[in-house]
């Protein structure tokens, strides 16, 4: 906005008069003579059409208000009944809930009260999603897995049996021994007989590669002699590792075939 | 300036006493319906504003603030019901809302043939010929106090066309001053 002698435009009047123009603005523009005879003149205007605006609600009748609740009062039940009585409470719980954290007084309380809540809603959070899994996915998953375990310990005992002992890999038998063990936990609340005395008898074996006494003298014998040959011996010649490699396969061909533990 | 009401029956129409939001209309009805004439220069419409703001507020009292004026919280529900009737209302008006429409300035030929009538008349034919835009916006800047950034947040439209809109609207209104004074 120029201060120049010329006539304002209304546009410079109306931003001084409605107070939305800059304040260095509006000083300069108030030293203009011919600027404030103008912004007089307008507010005069706009005084005459407040009061036009003024004589025209004037013909309100006094009891308009009473009217207009008889108007209304029978969507207010409507709308009343459509709301749930229960949810209103909880409305205003909440509603002073949120009055009462933002008291300043009261914030740090506010923020303690929320980051308890963000913990337990986390940990609830984590239990509802150990328990969201379907049992029966549960179920499915951990055949798979038995399924998956029996298959390298038969893999990890062919090899061995197959080399006579040369083949070497301890690092794999204790890692099929802790899987064992895993496996054998997790059965503890199925009622699958079979498969728990399967692993049950697989463990030994496992546990005597796993702790390298497959390299031991005949002297120091372990659990796994008493099944009458050493580990570096053809041990699956033997009847009863035939009997536990018949009993795998056995198992494997059934959690494959109906994913079911028994 | 409306004289507002005490906070306790406020309190108590927000708790859904019935009884307690009667006293509320009727000690803001007519602060409402002369708002929402202001915004459409017709009666009816008013009428049907004015019941419709007071719905609203029913539904939405539970989560009225009372750090702000009631008044202030309740005519601000007036005017955007105002908005939404004359959306309803009129496409035309939805479409001068929406967009930032170049508003056609009326030839202003009431005042030859209307000689007669009174100031009061011719102002009030006047607010009636203001387009709707042009009447929200000077009810809104002028009489609730809006800034023109708020009024042209509620009418969709930029801050100039806001301006350039509120200009016209004085300016056609004082038109009829001028008329009436040069007679």
């Amino acid at each position: 906005m120029k201060p120049t002698n010329d006539k304002p435009t209304t546009e410079e009047l109306l931003l001084v008069y409605f107070k939305e123009a800059e304040q260095p603005e509006i000083d300069e523009s108030l030293k203009n003579s011919q600027f404030c005879r103008e912004l007089d003149q307008l507010e005069a205007d706009m005084n005459i059409i407040e009061q036009t605006y003024i004589h025209n609600e004037s013909q309100l009748p006094e009891d308009y208000g009473q009217q207009l609740w008889q108007q209304i009062v029978d969507k207010l039940e409507v709308e009343q009944a459509s709301l749930p009585e229960k949810s209103s409470q909880w409305i205003n719980v909440l509603q002073k809930f949120k009055n009462w954290v933002l008291v300043p007084q009261y914030s740090l309380a506010s923020f303690v009260v929320v980051l308890g809540l963000v913990m337990v809603a986390f940990y609830a959070g984590r239990q509802q999603e150990s328990f969201g899994i379907d049992i029966n996915l549960q179920e499915q998953l951990l055949a798979q897995n038995i399924q998956l375990h029996l298959t390298q310990s038969e893999i990890f005992l062919t090899q061995v049996s197959n080399d006579n002992g040369r083949y070497n890999n301890q690092a794999t038998a204790q890692r099929l021994l802790s899987s064992n063990r895993i496996f054998k936990q997790a059965l503890a609340r199925h009622d699958s007989q079979f498969t728990n005395q399967l692993l049950q008898d697989l463990e030994p074996i496992l546990l005597e590669y796993a702790n390298g006494s497959f390299n031991d003298e005949p002297s120091q014998a372990t659990p796994f002699q008493s099944h009458g040959h050493p580990p570096k011996a053809n041990w699956v010649k033997d009847s009863k590792s035939n009997d536990l490699m018949f009993q795998i396969k056995a198992l494997k061909q059934q959690l494959a075939q109906k994913n079911d533990i028994i | 300036m409306v004289n507002e009401i005490d906070e306790k029956t406020v309190q108590q129409a927000a708790q859904g006493d019935k009884q307690a939001f009667r006293l509320i209309v009727l000690h803001y009805a007519q602060a409402v319906n002369r708002l929402a004439y202001r915004y459409t220069a017709d009666a009816s419409y008013a009428e049907d504003i004015a019941q419709e703001t007071f719905i609203k507020a029913f539904q939405a009292i539970n989560r009225y603030q009372p750090q702000a004026k009631f008044s202030t919280w309740l005519l601000r529900i007036t005017t955007n019901s105002a908005i939404d009737y004359l959306r309803k209302a009129n496409r035309q008006i939805a479409d001068s809302l929406d967009h930032e429409a170049t508003q056609v300035d009326i030839p202003d030929q009431r005042i030859k043939t209307e000689d007669h009538l009174d100031l009061n008349q011719r102002l009030n034919h006047a607010l009636t010929d203001l387009s709707d835009v042009e009447r929200l916006a000077v009810t809104m800047k002028h009489h609730q106090g809006y800034s023109i950034n708020e009024t042209a947040k509620v009418l969709n439209i930029n801050d100039n066309a806001c301006k350039q809109t509120l200009f016209r609207a004085v300016q056609k209104l004082r038109k009829q001053l001028t008329a009436e004074v040069s007679l």
